[in-house]
């Protein structure tokens, strides 16, 4: 998979940069306009990741380019500029989606997952790990072929953890990923906790192979080589 | 009371006083002038007696004049003739003619007759056409003292609701200055230099106002994005931090720290900018959205996140509200509220919300009652508020989209706190 970043903030464009080479994606970065154009004139991407406010022109200028070409790329805008127009006019300029900064890399990973997974609409949609097999669409999970059937909530964490294999993840941002943004995320952590204790009782239950396991009182991971750790 | 009243109103008594007291005054002077002239009139009588009664002796010896002053003589005794006193008083004669009481003026005085004796003559003059003329005088007075106030008082109440007119148009004016809306022109020439001062001021002062406000609103709104991606640096360093291999349980505790700390900052400055954004009325794509379907939804959420408070909620949907507002605010609006009430309650406590047609009314039980003048201000936090996540934006940002949205927003507490949102529609 190919990444472009598009991002003048030199430190948060190498942060993202190095958090997608960690994710075994092929990254390439720019800072301005003009490369930015450069860049998706020469070479196909599987993903972009646009901001709007860039020196030389505007992120969304590079989206009509985008167009023009008839590329398929998929777009995330990333914005400090976290207005509702912007996001509209960007996504009726064809971005796929919008993420307001600051965001969670856990979050921006989701994401890109996504928006990859849509465009290949054709292809395999399920996310699988080890015998744990996720149906994003239908919101279905199955374990060894066996349906394993969970709450909304439930779901939402487990797909949260199965696009974010191995990493871990703060607590906050799981809050976050379930509740969106306008519930206090802090208030409800003991709720999360014991929607995480169900969830990892319920895979337990049913043999999945990745576990989810608490990293001290700051969040969790879900591993997927399945190393049984309860701490 | 109205500034034209007032004034109108002292001015008139004013008036009404310095003429009546004129009147008074008038009356008496006029009175007593009469009074004067029936005296010397009678004095007269007498000296036109006397005289007539030294050169005719006879005349002392007939007691009554049939004439229309009557007199009569009566003789007295040297002692009494050096103690007299002469008078002058008002008395009811009976005349036997017409048979009735008429008021008369009795002059007594006395006199030394030619045959060297002493008598006391008494004249007496009708009052009847002095007393018309007194009756005469005061009515024309009276009329005169109505007609003077009337007058001045209408016509003082004309003239200073036309000199006041500037003034209540530069209030009208001022009505219509809102904070955060353009100042609208002052179409206000008046010739009084005051008025004229005034309607400078005003206008100087507002547009002022105006800028300082527009300056405040961009400086929070440019702040906040500014601080949006330095945020976003530190919140994606220390995630990356979080996934290095051989980090210690210490290590990651103090990250913990350091995460609750950005996050809240992050929040803070999310909340900022969204204030400053319903300020600058960046929220203007509007539907229609029904209230019921929202709190219901937003409840469900929360009785989940706080249900080990074991709060008694109860959701009392009385009929449909629909309103016609932007989406997120709408969203806002209804979470903040309903977070508030969840947050801020008690363990075991109790919460109702209650929906009618154009009400949204949200009750929590609560010990004290909130400070109303400071709980819409930014970053208020009452006494009880121990929450470390509680930003202080909450309720600013519920009043601020009241505000722009024509929602009236208030607080009431009688034994417990509830807000009330009423839709204008």
């Amino acid at each position: 998979m190919k990444i472009l970043i598009i991002e003048d903030e030199k430190d948060l464009r190498e942060t993202i940069r190095d958090f997608l080479l960690q994710e075994k994606y092929i990254v390439e970065s720019v800072s301005d306009y003009h490369s930015a154009v450069s860049k998706i004139y020469a070479y196909d991407y599987d993903c972009i990741l646009l901001d709007i406010m860039l020196p030389g022109g505007s992120g969304l200028s590079v989206l009509k380019e985008l167009k023009k070409l008839k590329k398929k790329e998929s777009v995330l805008i990333i914005s400090a500029k976290d207005s509702i127009e912007d996001k509209v006019t960007g996504l009726e300029s064809g971005a796929d989606d919008y993420l307001a900064k600051p965001f969670h890399l856990a979050e921006l990973n989701a994401r890109i997952k996504s928006i990859i997974r849509r465009k290949q609409a054709a292809g395999n949609m399920d996310i699988a790990i080890e015998n744990l097999r996720i149906n994003p669409d239908k919101r279905t999970v199955f374990i060894s072929d066996k349906e394993l059937v969970l709450n909304r909530k439930e779901f939402d964490l487990l797909y949260y953890f199965a696009v974010n294999p191995n990493r871990l993840i703060y607590k906050t941002t799981l809050a976050e990923s379930v509740w969106g943004d306008n519930i206090d995320q802090a208030d409800s952590l003991d709720f999360i906790y014991s929607q995480i204790k169900n969830l990892r009782k319920k895979l337990k239950l049913a043999k999945a192979v990745p576990t989810i396991k608490a990293i001290y009182g700051f969040g969790y991971k879900l591993l997927t080589d399945g190393d049984d750790e309860t701490s | 009371m109205k500034l034209l009243n007032y004034t109108n109103q002292k001015l008139s008594l004013f008036v009404f006083a310095l003429i009546a007291a004129w009147g008074i005054f008038f009356f008496y002077a006029m009175n007593s002038e009469i009074m004067d002239e029936t005296d010397d009139m009678l004095q007269s009588y007498r000296d036109i007696f006397i005289k007539k009664a030294l050169s005719e002796p006879k005349l002392l010896n007939s007691f009554e004049d049939t004439t229309f002053a009557g007199y009569s003589i009566r003789p007295i005794s040297d002692e009494d003739a050096r103690n007299y006193k002469e008078r002058f008083y008002d008395e009811e004669a009976y005349f036997p003619d017409e048979d009735e009481h008429i008021p008369v003026r009795v002059y007594k005085s006395v006199f030394r007759a030619s045959d060297q004796r002493y008598y006391e003559l008494e004249i007496r003059l009708s009052t009847v056409e002095r007393d018309d003329m007194i009756e005469t005088l005061s009515i024309c007075l009276f009329a005169l003292f109505v007609l003077l106030s009337a007058t001045i008082i209408a016509g003082n109440r004309l003239i200073l609701k036309q000199s006041f007119k500037p003034l209540n148009k530069l209030l009208k004016w001022l009505d219509s200055v809102a904070p955060g809306k353009a100042v609208p022109d002052l179409n206000n020439r008046t010739k009084i230099t005051e008025f004229a001062q005034l309607n400078e001021a005003a206008y100087t002062m507002s547009l002022r106002n105006f800028r300082a406000y527009e300056q405040q609103k961009q400086f929070i709104e440019n702040a906040s994005h500014e601080l949006q991606t330095p945020l976003a640096i530190a919140l994606n360093k220390i995630e990356m931090l979080t996934q290095s291999e051989n980090i210690s349980e210490q290590q990651l505790a103090e990250i913990d720290s350091l995460h609750k700390a950005l996050n809240k900052a992050i929040k803070m400055n999310k909340s900022l900018l969204f204030l400053s954004r319903i300020e600058n009325e960046q929220f203007s794509d509007k539907k229609e959205i029904n209230l019921n379907r929202l709190v219901r939804e937003l409840s469900a959420d929360f009785i989940e996140i706080y249900a080990d408070k074991h709060l008694d909620f109860i959701l009392e949907e009385k009929n449909q509200c629909t309103v016609r507002m932007n989406e997120d605010l709408a969203n806002t609006l209804t979470t903040n509220l309903i977070k508030n009430a969840f947050m801020h309650t008690s363990r075991n406590g109790k919460i109702s919300v209650t929906i009618n047609t154009s009400t949204l009314q949200i009750e929590n039980s609560g010990d004290e009652k909130l400070d109303e003048k400071r709980i819409f201000q930014r970053f208020y936090r009452s006494g009880q508020t121990k929450n470390d996540n509680s930003t202080g934006l909450g309720l600013a940002i519920v009043q601020s989209i009241a505000v722009s949205n024509r929602i009236a927003f208030r607080y009431e507490y009688d034994g417990k706190h509830r807000f009330v949102l009423k839709f204008v529609k």
